[in-house]
């Protein structure tokens, strides 16, 4: 009988520790608890051991100059250790917010500022780096510096530039006969389209996708209107006409074959530098954002060229996007807001981190990063120029508001610039549909 | 089972001083952290949904109740509920008879007594260990790109080039192949089954002049029915979830051609972060599922051919 109980209690005593440990798994949430820990590692004559993640997505140039500066960072502060944690941006931004609700969110980690509008809503995830003494934004330009205000608030510290610019093929343009200083305007890029493909029925124009074409309709549209795409007031910025106008844009440029068709681009979305089509020659023109330019300068024989957007007539906005590339964020919850600003400031600030980081997110935003790296011969001279081609017609309405950079907002659109680049709905009866979509959504907002 | 075999156990209901009570207690201490994983990792999940279901929750904020408005809502004023309901209703349409027609024809190789037999049921059995791998996935969309090995090959025949993923009309049969091609496990049923049928019935078969395939319709068909029934049951409620490979391969895409409804749940709950609006969408796809089990169950009784009668 004594056995027996013995036996009993030994398996009580085991499962017990089953569940406590099956408990503990369950409810751990590193980043936010303890958020009373003495944080200040200065105030001690020795510097606390402090261990910081930092997260971003890109290539492998970015993660390789990334990794790089943080070693060199670890080796200068040796109390303080980095986990990177770097992957591909497809679901980086679902992984990020499962993270951040869940609590187990890095410290420091890279956004882009259309984010701001979830990430700094009703729970504020992200840290006020204007708040922080340790990061200088002196270097950043003022009037840029508004653009990046969110709610008054710095949410993030701007890595890099970032612009829209259309990007050619010397060689197919000489093929065509197509001057290079050719004016673009949104008429005369589907007359040249048609004429491209007639000439050669394997040859296209232009080639894009409808994630692309979300961001080229906005800048038509800020010529159109002067408006943002969805106004403070939760009304449209554009009126029927200018959305049947636009979306007529997009069906000629597939309906004429001024444009490769979708059935083919959509396989190389987000990544046209690997179309087969654009490496053998056979497309003239993207439209693209200026950080994209060195995937499509690696690919070989190649002789580049940049030309600012489409123009039209009447315009009231150059409708030329510039803004920031990406932004450095720290989380609100980070047991180290102190050291984490630190390491924020010293990636964009320090000469050595400059040099080591490059135009790994962008041409730098800060004066003296730009300086550093023109001085190394850093930025190709491609990039710089379409730099300047954008910087010289910045818009004076984009970046959109908050509101038009929704998520939801954004598939409403892609969904309907797809159905018209197949041919499954007219540009009236789209702009109908669009515009009630739109209102249901908008009034959800609103509340 | 001959009576030897059950000797032991014989013995254990014989020992007299094991009190009964206890040993159950223990049995039910044994199976605790089991119980609840299945407490806290399914019970709770399923029940927070069925609420959620009923509530605005903004995962950024606190859940709000608003009633039925999230079932309203679908059924109104979603464009997107009824095109991935078609695409899904589609895809299992054509996803599991493929899948089951090939585990079946597959199985039917397999089921013989020749060399290396069992490394070739091994290798069949592949492709299901990879199944959901997202690695495979992107093999898979290399494979039918524009100037992929699939369009090389039929190439040479001087055919295509085809835009496999590309086209909205073709995309989602090109992505239902790679589900056919991880037919793995209901083959093993399969196979299990077929080693289950008396080898009499096919001597007597062919005493009476049957050919193959009149063995194949009139025996093999017919007592295989139970297991149809399951791997039919399992597979279509796979089907109805499947979501790797497919948002792998054409993230939804051209032109919502491949938008399953495990895609709109998906981009409800972890793009709009619409946690009230995903849950009450995945509770229609629970019932649609319950549903359409139970009236398969109800049909077997017309098809499935069970020895004992199926009492």
């Amino acid at each position: 009988m004594k056995r027996k109980r013995r036996i009993f209690a030994f398996n009580l005593v085991i499962i017990l520790l089953l569940i406590a440990s099956l408990i503990a798994g369950c409810s751990n949430k590193p980043g936010t608890s303890d958020t009373s820990s003495p944080s200040n590692a200065d105030s001690g004559a020795v510097k606390k051991d402090v261990k910081l993640r930092f997260s971003w997505w890109g290539a492998q140039e970015r993660n390789k100059a990334t990794l790089d500066a943080i070693d060199l960072y670890m080796k200068k502060n040796p109390h303080v250790k980095i986990e990177a944690e770097y992957m591909d941006y497809n679901g980086y931004y679902e992984k990020l917010v499962a993270q951040l609700t869940g609590g187990t969110a890095p410290d420091i980690f890279q956004v882009v500022d259309r984010w701001y509008f979830d990430l700094a809503g009703q729970k504020p995830f992200l840290l006020d780096l204007g708040t922080q003494k340790d990061i200088d934004f002196s270097k950043l330009d003022p009037d840029f510096m508004k653009t990046q205000l969110f709610k008054g608030k710095m949410l993030g510290f701007p890595s890099g530039l970032q612009g829209g610019v259309l990007l050619y093929n010397k060689d197919f343009f000489k093929r065509f006969n197509i001057p290079e200083d050719t004016v673009w305007t949104w008429d005369n890029l589907i007359e040249w389209g048609q004429k491209v493909h007639q000439m050669d029925k394997n040859a296209y124009l232009f080639s894009t996708d409808s994630d692309e074409l979300d961001n080229f309709l906005r800048s038509y549209q800020k010529q159109l209107t002067g408006n943002q795409w969805v106004k403070d007031d939760y009304t449209l910025g554009w009126t029927k006409a200018d959305m049947v106008k636009m979306l007529s844009f997009i069906k000629n440029l597939f309906g004429q074959n001024a444009t490769e068709p979708m059935e083919k681009a959509v396989l190389y979305k987000n990544k046209s530098n690997e179309n087969p089509a654009w490496i053998n020659g056979n497309l003239g023109m993207q439209f693209k954002f200026i950080s994209t330019i060195s995937n499509y300068l690696k690919v070989g024989g190649h002789n580049l060229g940049v030309a600012p957007l489409p123009v039209g007539p009447g315009m009231k906005d150059t409708g030329v996007y510039t803004g920031s590339n990406v932004t450095i964020s720290i989380n609100a919850n980070t047991k180290y807001p102190e050291e984490a600003a630190k390491f924020v400031n010293w990636m964009h600030n320090d000469p050595e981190a400059i040099s080591i980081l490059g135009i790994a997110r962008g041409i730098p935003a800060t004066s003296n990063g730009r300086e550093i790296l023109l001085k190394e011969n850093k930025i190709d001279p491609l990039i710089s120029k379409a730099m300047d081609i954008a910087l010289k017609t910045s818009s004076k309405v984009l970046p959109d508001n908050a509101i038009s950079q929704n998520q939801e907002l954004f598939k409403i659109n892609t969904d309907m610039y797809d159905q018209i680049a197949f041919g499954k709905i007219g540009p009236d009866q789209a702009a109908d549909e669009l515009i009630k979509q739109y209102e249901a959504k908008l009034k959800t907002m609103k509340k | 089972m001959n009576s030897k075999s059950l000797e032991p156990f014989k013995n254990v209901s014989r020992r007299p001083r094991i009190n009964r009570k206890n040993y159950q207690y223990i049995g039910l201490l044994y199976i605790t952290p089991w119980l609840l994983g299945f407490l806290i990792l399914d019970l709770y999940p399923l029940t927070a949904s069925f609420y959620y279901s009923f509530t605005d929750f903004a995962l950024f904020a606190s859940p709000k109740i608003i009633g039925l408005e999230n079932y309203k809502n679908m059924f109104s004023h979603d464009l997107n509920f009824w095109q991935s309901v078609n695409v899904t209703l589609l895809w299992v349409l054509i996803a599991v008879p493929l899948k089951l027609s090939a585990a079946l024809m597959v199985a039917l190789l397999l089921n013989r007594k020749t060399k290396h037999i069992n490394f070739y049921r091994s290798l069949y059995y592949l492709p299901s260990i990879f199944a959901g791998s997202v690695a495979v996935s992107i093999l898979w969309r290399f494979l039918f790109m524009s100037k992929g090995l699939i369009n090389q090959v039929i190439g040479v025949l001087n055919l295509g080039p085809i835009d496999w993923l590309g086209n909205p009309k073709l995309a989602l049969y090109t992505v239902s192949l790679v589900n056919v091609w991880q037919f793995g496990t209901s083959m093993v049923l399969f196979l299990a089954g077929l080693k289950q049928i008396p080898s009499e019935l096919y001597e007597a078969g062919k005493i009476d002049g049957a050919g193959h395939f009149q063995k194949f319709r009139s025996i093999t068909l017919p007592l295989l029915t139970p297991i149809i029934l399951f791997n039919l049951i399992m597979q279509s409620i796979n089907a109805f979830q499947d979501f790797t490979t497919p948002f792998t391969i054409t993230q939804g895409g051209p032109a919502k051609a491949t938008y399953l409804f495990s895609m709109l749940i998906y981009d409800n709950g972890f793009r709009f972060f619409k946690m009230g609006y995903a849950s009450a969408l995945s509770w229609i796809m629970f019932t649609f599922i319950i549903i359409l089990t139970t009236f398969v169950f109800k049909s077997s009784h017309y098809w499935a051919h069970y020895e004992d009668g199926g009492k």
